[in-house]
């Protein structure tokens, strides 16, 4: 019995301590850009999926009306052809909030704290449109197309145990809006990291960094400069869509 | 039956009695200790305050939850096992729990908040908060902790017959209790003022440490738990070597491990039923979650059936966990039910203080401060309680229990009526002070009549029991407290919310309306307060009308 109970310890462990994505495996010959623009085309075909939208390093702040705010995460799902909800943190004058977000077309509602959780027919973000993250000429297709010295790394895997092929590239941020649901523009030259599912070669996660962004936090005097990283998971796909449309949308 | 044993010369008995305490008053410190800087530790973990406020309030639940749970059964086990065996590996529990919630990073890169983080991914196939995966390694941590600190209570009481002969043991009892209560009465106040102290010297502490070639991050709240350590690891070496010549002796009598499945198990879903917001799921949600969810009605009507299977249990076991046919006595049953009561608006007192200070202060910046004003503030109710026990228990050997019992809910009661009629976003802290401290006061002066009542009225080589019984219930009535009103304000705040703002309302301006809205929420727990110790009055009444030694 104790035997089991460590066995089963040890793997609990193990699986635990396999966090973050392993380090790639060696190369074998594949093209990358085909590959891609595969990718691409699954996810333009897909019915629905979910996203996370993750920030790291500095503060990434964008104003509002009322006050500066500095972004945090977001979860949500879209559904084809253009709808998407999603739950965003950000820290308004330090104190953290979420706002719920619903976008059909161009159509945006929000809700937060401060409407009494009640949704309200306004843009949270002015053009944001989930329809364009599958358009051929503005989606994730595009985005995709637009990388520059794409690299195949190799296999890997993400802490989530999914395998995927990783790939590494450079890019301008305004063209890889895409890889980040549309919800962020990352500004100037970006590098990017595209895993795809080994199983199925759709996108499972965007990594976008971005350099001196206008945007970021300025750093204490004499501390390293970090990048600003926006990491996407996408999962979920074609799963049943679990979005509630506001009253009236 | 236990091994007949020499008891150690009182000087030495003595000295191992304030080593025991030690754990003793760290753990009670840390039943309170998290009411002053809870928003600090939502804001620290960057989670909507509105949103998971409750699930947050799991973090002093879990902890008064598992204290209690311990404490009911944890004195019995220890017979079973041993003594000191016991205390050894309660402490060290406590020190693991501690460990977990000092050590735990809020953005789950690190330690046990990775593992967690990682296993969470792993499971549901999804990026976790990690903010969510923090809050839940800090409950995790603080049911360990509590487990281990509950469990000292009734071991150090247990204790005290290996070191006291059966006529020397009235005094070292009351001290076992009055050091718990000590803890948990200045719990906030050293919380408070020392995460104000941390942050007011954080770059002072680096630079200490740093001119000692120890990089340190600055202190903040976790490091309350650190501090847990060192001193557990001294009161541990100094217990053991304290009882070193006490026998480790083991009753032969059967643990009422039924008994004791039963009453956890119900005491566990009427939390759980009754609070009925642990949603705490591994990423944010979509939509937000409204009304009681699905499982709150099956669990309470789980716990019901629990109960009263844990009563036929004890009724018919050989060796029950509680002789239940001791709540024939009306002097029992009534100052048991009392203190249920007592034990309830206690803990509304505890939180609607925390609540008021933070809407007022409504600046992040400003949290530490906040947490040094809600432990002064506390203070004013807390501190008085404890010192009017004194007069209560004078005034019950002139006047008698029920009478003292009484006037003491009738003092609590006038202060709960003054909070909900004066209480606004503007109101002064000497008002509250003032208001806390009649509340403080009334019932304070109920603890003494109550406790005697009780103890008196049991035999006399069960005052171990009875004490434990005392504190139980009290202990009961705080987690049902706290559990019910963090789910019932949220509920009625979230109603008043969303009735009154609305369409394109000025976030600063909702702000304002959100607080005035929490204070008008935090009169109206006043309200309950004040209607339950009206109700107290009735088992009050119930209790020896004759004059009780206190």
């Amino acid at each position: 019995m104790r035997r089991v109970f460590l066995l089963f310890l040890m793997s609990i462990m193990l699986a635990a301590c396999s966090g973050g994505a392993a380090p790639a495996t060696p190369p074998v010959a594949i093209d990358p850009l085909a590959l891609l623009i595969d990718a691409g085309d699954k996810m333009r075909g897909a019915e629905t999926f979910k996203i996370t939208v993750d920030q790291t390093g500095p503060d990434y702040f964008f104003s509002t009306d009322y006050a500066l705010v500095a972004y945090r995460r977001a979860t949500g799902q879209y559904v084809a052809p253009g709808i998407m909800q999603a739950s965003v943190r950000v820290l308004a004058l330090g104190i953290p909030l979420a706002i719920d977000v619903y976008a059909n077309g161009a159509d945006q509602w929000y809700r937060a704290l401060w409407t009494g959780n009640e949704w309200l027919n306004e843009a949270f973000q002015e053009g944001f449109n989930p329809s364009t993250l599958i358009a051929e000429e503005t989606g994730v297709q595009a985005a995709l197309a637009a990388l520059n010295e794409v690299q195949y790394i190799g296999t890997t895997q993400l802490e989530s145990g999914v395998s995927v092929k990783q790939f590494n590239a450079t890019a301008d941020g305004i063209d890889v809006a895409a890889l980040l649901g549309g919800l962020i523009v990352p500004v100037g030259q970006v590098e990017v990291e595209v895993y795809l599912a080994d199983a199925d070669n759709f996108p499972a996660r965007f990594v976008v960094r971005e350099f001196n962004s206008p945007n970021a936090a300025t750093p204490a005097p004499g501390a390293i400069v970090e990048p600003i990283t926006w990491l996407m998971d996408i999962f979920d796909v074609n799963a049943p869509s679990e979005i509630t449309p506001p009253e009236g949308a | 039956m236990s091994q007949s044993i020499p008891p150690p010369r009182r000087f030495s008995a003595w000295l191992a009695l304030a080593f025991i305490a030690i754990p003793v008053f760290v753990g009670s410190i840390d039943l309170t200790i998290v009411s002053a800087f809870l928003p600090e530790i939502v804001v620290n973990l960057e989670l909507p305050i509105e949103s998971v406020i409750d699930d947050a309030a799991w973090i002093v639940t879990g902890y008064l939850l598992a204290y209690t749970i311990s404490l009911m059964f944890m004195g019995r086990l220890s017979d079973i096992i041993g003594r000191r065996r016991a205390y050894v590996a309660c402490l060290v529990i406590f020190m693991i729990g501690s460990f977990v919630v000092a050590e735990v990073d809020p953005s789950g890169r690190s330690g046990i908040s990775n593992i967690l983080y990682n296993l969470a991914f792993r499971v549901t196939g999804s990026r976790p908060d990690p903010g969510i995966i923090a809050l839940i390694t800090i409950i995790i941590g603080r049911v360990i902790q509590a487990f281990g600190a509950g469990a000292l209570v009734p071991i150090s009481l247990a204790l005290v017959a290996d070191l006291f002969p059966a006529n020397k043991r009235a005094q070292p009892l009351g001290a076992i209790g009055a050091i718990d209560t000590l803890g948990w009465v200045l719990g906030h106040l050293y919380g408070g003022v020392m995460v104000r102290w941390f942050s007011d010297n954080r770059q002072g502490f680096v630079d200490f440490f740093a001119s000692l070639n120890i990089t340190l991050p600055p202190p903040d709240w976790r490091t309350l738990f650190w501090i847990n350590l060192p001193v557990s690891m001294i009161a541990l070496v100094l217990t053991l070597w304290a009882l070193r010549h006490v026998p480790q002796t083991r009753s032969r009598t059967r643990f009422d491990l039924l008994g004791a499945l039963l009453a956890s198990g119900a005491l566990l879903c009427l939390v759980l039923g009754l609070g009925a917001n642990i949603e705490v799921a591994a990423s944010a949600t979509i939509t937000s979650a409204s009304g009681l969810p699905p499982y709150a009605l099956p669990l309470l009507a789980l716990a019901v059936g629990l109960f009263s299977a844990f009563i036929v249990v004890e009724l018919r076991i050989r060796d029950p966990l509680f002789d239940l046919r001791a709540l024939r006595q009306r002097s029992i049953a009534a100052g048991l039910t009392t203190n249920l009561v007592i034990g309830f608006c206690l803990m509304l007192g505890l939180v609607v203080v925390p609540f008021l200070v933070n809407v007022r202060v409504a600046d992040p910046s400003r949290l530490a401060e906040a947490a040094f004003q809600v432990g002064v503030l506390l203070s004013a109710l807390t501190i008085p309680m404890a010192l009017a026990a004194i007069p209560g228990g004078w005034l019950s050997e002139r006047i008698g229990a029920s009478r003292t019992t009484i006037l003491g809910l009738i003092v609590a009661l006038a202060g709960f009526v003054l909070i909900w009629q004066t209480w606004t976003l503007e109101i002064a802290d000497s008002i509250i002070a003032l208001e806390m401290i009649l509340v403080g006061v009334g019932l304070g002066l109920t603890f003494s009549p109550i406790s005697a009542s009780v103890i008196n009225a049991y035999d006399q080589d069960k005052l171990g029991v009875a004490s434990a019984l005392v504190i139980l219930m009290r202990l009961l009535g705080m987690t049902i407290s706290v559990s019910l009103l963090t789910s019932l304000a949220s509920q009625r705040l979230a109603t008043l919310v969303t009735g009154t703002l609305g369409a394109t309302v000025d976030p600063r301006a909702a702000v304002e309306i959100y607080a005035r809205l929490t204070v008008q929420v935090l009169t109206e727990v006043a309200l309950v307060g004040a209607i339950l110790c009206a109700l107290a009055l009735i088992p009050a009444w119930w209790l020896g009308r004759g004059r009780v030694a206190g």
